[in-house]
């Protein structure tokens, strides 16, 4: 009887399984089995006028508000998620790729890949400050805020571009291994910065913020390392690979490699949901991975809940995610908003 | 209890199946979760099951008809919307339609010249069509008796190469100076009308798809000879990619569809494998080593070399129907490796390019 029980819960195990993944639909109404969606689609905000590429998303203290860079616009667009609506388009921009509010100084801080620049906005009035220039060839990507130190982060070309938000000048440079810098995140409890480098074997540089001491931690072959989040209190970082797409657990202790899991492919963007446990890897080929961390080494797929095809970036909130979908010939670009069920 | 255990175990093998099969047709990976890194270590140098990711598109919505070839230059993708008469450039960066050339009537072959910066535009009309490339102003037109069709461009001489001519008489690879726009005395009459062709640029060879004669022509452009391979049982020969490296040519078959491999050095036919039906466009993957045919059925064909004289289809990616032609340019700004893929408007929905994310 014991054996029955056995291969008869074995059985359920690949039902539920197979049940996962025998459509997309379906893996959001039934992953796990008889549990909602880790991930439940409330609204979809749309912004007409957007057109082209979408990039990155800012942090903000009000998870209401939604600011993404429109790359493919020119432009930033301010949205508020409970009024459902567009409030506010940032025009004039160069292929802005990261954008950055800091609270304190109440400003708006947008990357501009096209002239390799960043420009500074009144968040309250939405006037141009100022214009900060890193170099034509930088390619300002993403960007970051420092709370303690007050200081706001550039990823360029070569390393970690550091910009003073009060005076707006730029004051200093981390150096990285060569190549473009793409998603990092900054240590609060340490010094030590954590960027993706694809183009340098596909390295994470570990850069540390008050010596410039770098260090390079390998990925065991995977490449086209883009997205990245950070677990803090579980000494872990989490790095998105697109060849082959796959979430990989580094322990930032030593920078071995704890966990790797297939995900969707062509991730922008990665988040650590710290209450709920689970990684959030949004990717181009069309849904979300969601993973759960059983414990700091171990991790399962539990859901792939569909977007579109091209939904590559987007920002977490502690109970909201939010993604920007392209416009297509029918339907305007749009800001998919969704929940996170308890 | 044992045929009750066995029967439990039937059920298990059967859903098993199911949900790897289920798995795959919903393009999902195959390898399931896996948590641990030894486990997905395999996993990472399992061969890749979808060499094609779809993972992006740029609408064209103003774009009506048939679309054909495609050129890049300068992070954009220039695509000759034939039935719509016009030329569309696709900022390949920001995901989007940047300019659109009008006044073309028929747009077939597009070539960039980066020398000149230059783009070069053949309408099936007859005429070739050179715009400034920063404005797209038009500088200037040359006469093509019969249409100008494919255009290739060869960086080392400076040279437009174009495809033209519709019969036995004015069938020809005719050459145009990029630099000073003037029509060469360089030319090569074949007999009929050529289609796909492809340069050396490791020696002194064009290969030419003629499917009226059903041959191939091979012009040494040194000694102006032109040797002829006669095609035995395949008909219709429209696209073609060439692997200099290993001495082969790559030829789209539409009657019957194959893909049709040969060896350079001889000649010979080396192998032939079902492929896409009604294929317009085929290119080779020189760092996977693959070919990518996409055919107007509603399909790309993903074939991998094993060694030149052994392929084995990889896989069969469903697109859209009469989405025939594509574009590849190997790797990009950011190593990103990407195909694109033109999807003509359809039934209520806009025309769009494709973009699939190439996978190790």
């Amino acid at each position: 009887m014991k054996k029955f029980i056995a291969v008869g819960s074995c059985t359920l195990a690949t039902l539920s399984l197979f049940m996962m993944r025998s459509s997309k639909k379906e893996v959001s109404a039934h992953a796990p089995l008889g549990a909602p969606a880790p991930l439940q689609l409330i609204q979809r905000i749309p912004m007409p006028g957007v057109y082209g590429r979408i990039d990155h998303f800012s942090p903000h203290p009000n998870s209401d508000i939604v600011i993404f860079a429109a790359l493919g616009n020119d432009s930033v667009e301010i949205v508020n998620a409970f009024k459902g609506k567009l409030v506010r388009s940032l025009k004039g921009l160069d292929e802005p790729q990261g954008v950055l509010y800091v609270p304190g100084f109440d400003k708006i801080f947008a990357a501009n890949a096209g002239n390799g620049t960043v420009k500074v906005f009144d968040a309250k009035t939405y006037a141009p400050r100022k214009t900060i220039s890193l170099g034509e060839k930088s390619d300002t990507d993403n960007l970051r805020y420092d709370e303690a130190s007050k200081r706001v982060f550039v990823g360029i070309v070569g390393g970690i571009a550091i910009i003073d938000p009060a005076t707006e000048a730029h004051v200093g440079n981390l150096k990285g291994s060569g190549g473009h810098s793409e998603s990092f995140q900054l240590e609060k409890k340490g010094s030590r910065l954590f960027v993706n480098v694809p183009e340098d074997g596909n390295v994470v540089n570990v850069i540390d913020r008050k010596t410039g001491e770098l260090t390079k931690w390998e990925l065991n072959g995977a490449k086209g390392n883009f997205a990245m989040a950070l677990s803090e209190n579980d000494h872990r970082l989490f790095v998105a690979t697109r060849r082959p797409p796959l979430l990989i657990v580094l322990d930032t202790d030593d920078g071995r490699e704890v966990a790797r899991v297939p995900v969707v492919g062509e991730c922008d963007d990665v988040y650590f949901d710290a209450k709920r446990r689970r990684v959030y890897s949004i990717g181009a080929e069309g849904f979300i991975s969601v993973l759960q961390q059983n414990d700091p080494n171990h991790y399962s797929l539990i859901a792939n809940v569909p977007t579109a095809v091209g939904v590559r970036t987007g920002i977490f909130f502690e109970d909201d995610l939010y993604v920007g979908v392209p416009a297509t010939g029918l339907e305007p670009a749009q800001i998919w908003n969704y929940g996170v069920p308890e | 209890m044992k045929r009750f255990l066995a029967a439990v175990l039937g059920v298990f093998v059967i859903v098993s199946s199911a949900s790897l099969a289920a798995a795959q047709q919903s393009g999902e990976k195959t390898s399931l979760a896996k948590s641990g890194a030894k486990e997905g270590k395999e996993s990472a140098t399992t061969p890749a099951q979808r060499p094609l990711v779809l993972s992006g598109s740029v609408p064209m919505d103003d774009v009506k008809g048939r679309i054909d070839h495609f050129a890049s230059g300068k992070g954009q993708v220039f695509i000759s919307a034939l039935g719509n008469n016009t030329v569309e450039v696709i900022n390949l960066f920001g995901g989007i339609v940047e300019h659109t050339i009008t006044g073309v009537p028929n747009p077939q072959g597009v070539a960039f010249s980066p020398d000149a910066n230059k783009l070069f535009v053949a309408s099936a009309q007859g005429k070739l069509y050179i715009y400034d490339g920063d404005s797209f102003d038009l500088i200037t037109t040359l006469d093509f008796d019969g249409g100008a069709d494919n255009l290739r461009y060869d960086a080392a001489t400076k040279r437009v190469y174009v495809g033209c001519g519709d019969d036995e008489k004015n069938g020809a690879i005719a050459a145009v100076d990029a630099m000073t726009n003037q029509r060469l005395d360089e030319e090569y009459k074949i007999g009929g009308e050529p289609e796909s062709f492809q340069l050396e640029s490791s020696g002194p060879n064009i290969y030419v798809n003629i499917p009226d004669l059903k041959q191939i022509a091979v012009i040494n452009r040194e000694t102006k000879k032109i040797t002829r391979w006669p095609l035995t049982g395949l008909r219709k020969n429209f696209p073609m990619a060439l692997d200099e490296a290993d001495h082969r040519l790559f030829v789209g078959i539409r009657e019957p569809a194959r893909l049709a491999v040969f060896d350079t050095t001889s000649g010979h036919l080396i192998a032939t494998l079902p492929s896409a039906e009604d294929t317009d466009d085929l290119y080779y993957d020189t760092e996977h080593e693959r070919i990518y045919v996409p055919g107007g059925e509603g399909v790309i064909y993903v074939f991998q070399m094993h060694d030149p004289d052994h392929y084995r289809l990889l896989a069969k990616i469903p697109t859209v129907l009469g989405a025939r032609t594509a574009g590849y340019f190997g790797r990009q700004k950011k190593g990103t490796h990407r195909f694109f893929l033109a999807v003509p408007a359809r039934g209520g929905q806009s025309a769009e390019m494709r973009i699939y994310t190439i996978q190790e």
